[in-house]
């Protein structure tokens, strides 16, 4: 049975893929997806790590799954390979192999699973900055360059990532997808995930639109300046909520903490990887999409 | 004839739920008075006391004035005060602060108010300072006029002290369980919280808004919480005050 990884990366749209799936069981279903949600994903991935100590928990939910007649499985979080960045880490996602092979040793464990991965990027610099600016939005109180200071930035590329999955699953079970597409609008970046990942479209596809914004310039000094009085998840999650909603990049500047010499230096670096897996992104699609427009 | 409970508060000191609870007990028959209202009135020689003999005359029982104090008392309009409340009986009760926690919640009121001070900056007001001596001068001489005073920190919260304030009065304590009704106050932290916020807002819609969503995440479970502070912060307020204080009497 068709099974699909849908692995991330973090800041790439995964929310409005998951929120889609979570909320049309009854279209999806109808076509034939089983869809795994985020919200049971938290407990069998974690942060990679619980599909490693645990496997036989994701691996019974896959067969539980594979049971229920259906004839493709979608399974999607982006925590699956681990955390973006670990300092004193080199690379991206340093722990991509080590937790994809986690995930493929489950697969291969649960008798007729065809895995398929489809996996998602988006310019360096661009995700970078966005990833520090959830890591305050979640309640730390670190500036960029704080931040930044623990990575080597030369070190920091999709291409390791996307090798790990390759060497893992094999190149034909690895659709690359690029974040660019948003600039599409939600329901054709839907749709693309949709083909992408070899999916039976539902009847509809289609979503209320995601209002998911950033904090304004304002609103990150507002939240580095209480962050450090906040002291349980809780508070952290209403403050985040606030900050979105009053002082953000919809109604004034934009935070863009990540100094304009680093973001040039990352695009650099990033420009030539990042142009072969949006090549590789258009292939997915048939080459029907210019990602870039 | 039921004799007549004057309450009397401090102003700027989290006593307002309890004078609500009071208010709002259906065995007590309350008037409340803004101390503006009294000050006009006993500046245009009407009578406070008709006032308090209007409320004996309804015929309720426990009949019980409540009079918020002004951040400090005009000694004159002192004086008037004492003379208007002599001439009815009554248990005059009299709900204080320690100095410190009347600086610190008047920080607070700067604070909600939109005031970005920190409470170090607030204190180095000589202004202020002076306003609290004053105000700690008047308390003190109402103590002496009071048949009782009633310290707003009780040792077993707000229940407690809603219950000790009854019983100063005269009125009987109503069913258990009872809530105190209002809203907690934001703790001290919820406060720090607001004045580091209130640095970044640029309209009066913005500064509401900031307030009310403090004041509703950073609610306080008890009066305790509410004014919670570091032992060397307090020691902190107490010395700032008592400086003044001395300043004050040399000078």
């Amino acid at each position: 049975m068709r099974t699909v990884l849908h692995l991330g990366a973090h800041k790439t749209g995964t929310s409005l893929i998951q929120k889609y799936f979570r909320d049309n069981p009854r279209l999806t279903a109808e076509v034939g997806i089983a869809y795994v949600p985020r919200g049971d994903m938290n407990h069998l991935v974690r942060w990679g790590t619980e599909a490693e100590k645990h496997p036989e928990r994701l691996r019974d939910r896959l067969t539980n799954e594979a049971a229920r007649a259906a004839e493709v499985i979608l399974v999607s979080h982006e925590n699956a390979l681990g955390r973006p960045v670990v300092a004193g880490r080199d690379g991206l996602y340093p722990k991509a192999l080590r937790f994809a092979r986690a995930l493929l040793a489950i697969c291969e464990q649960t008798p007729d699973l065809d895995p398929h991965i489809v996996y998602y990027v988006r310019p360096l610099e661009e995700f970078l900055e966005s990833y520090f600016l959830q890591t305050v939005h979640q309640g730390r109180t670190h500036s960029f360059a704080e931040w930044f200071a623990r990575f080597d930035p030369a070190s920091l590329a999709w291409g390791p990532v996307i090798a790990a999955l390759d060497e893992t699953f094999g190149a034909d079970r690895v659709s690359v997808g690029d974040f660019r597409e948003i600039k599409q609008g939600q329901h054709q970046f839907l749709r693309n995930f949709i083909r992408r990942a070899g999916l039976p479209e539902p009847p509809e596809v289609a979503y209320i639109p995601i209002r998911n914004p950033s904090v304004s310039d304002r609103g990150l000094r507002m939240a580095l300046d209480i962050n450090p009085l906040l002291k349980d998840p809780k508070e952290r999650k209403a403050v985040r909520g606030f900050l979105q909603r009053n002082f953000n990049n919809r109604r004034e500047t934009r935070a863009r903490p990540m100094p304009e010499s680093v973001r040039e230096q990352l695009r650099r670096s990033d420009e030539p990887d990042y142009q072969r897996l949006a090549a590789r992104a258009r292939v997915s699609l048939g080459g029907a999409v210019d990602s870039s427009a | 004839m039921t004799s007549t409970g004057f309450l009397l508060w401090q102003p700027s000191v989290p006593t307002e739920r309890i004078v609500r609870a009071l208010r709002d007990a259906d065995h007590l028959t309350s008037d409340t008075v803004r101390f503006d209202q009294l000050a006009e009135w006993i500046s245009t020689r009407r009578s406070w006391h008709v006032r308090i003999r209007t409320v004996l005359r309804a015929g309720r029982p426990r009949p019980v004035a409540f009079i918020a104090l002004p951040d400090h008392l005009d000694r004159d309009l002192e004086e008037r005060l004492h003379g208007q409340l002599d001439e009815v009986p009554g248990q005059r009760l009299l709900l204080r602060a320690r100095p410190e926690l009347a600086a610190q919640w008047l920080h607070r009121r700067h604070v909600l108010g939109g005031g970005t001070r920190d409470l170090d900056d607030y204190l180095a007001d000589g202004a202020l300072l002076a306003s609290l001596r004053r105000s700690a001068e008047t308390l003190d001489r109402l103590t002496t006029w009071c048949d009782a005073v009633v310290d707003v920190e009780h040792p077993d919260g707000e229940s407690a002290l809603f219950l000790e304030v009854l019983r100063r009065l005269g009125a009987p304590e109503p069913q258990a369980p009872f809530k105190l009704p209002g809203e907690l106050p934001m703790s001290t932290r919820g406060v720090e919280i607001l004045r580091r916020l209130n640095g970044y807002v640029e309209s009066a819609a913005e500064r509401e808004l900031v307030r009310a969503f403090c004041q509703r995440t950073f609610r306080s479970a008890t009066l305790a919480e509410a004014t919670a502070m570091p032992d060397e912060q307090w020691a902190q307020l107490e010395t700032a005050l008592s400086r003044h204080a001395a300043d004050g009497h040399a000078s």
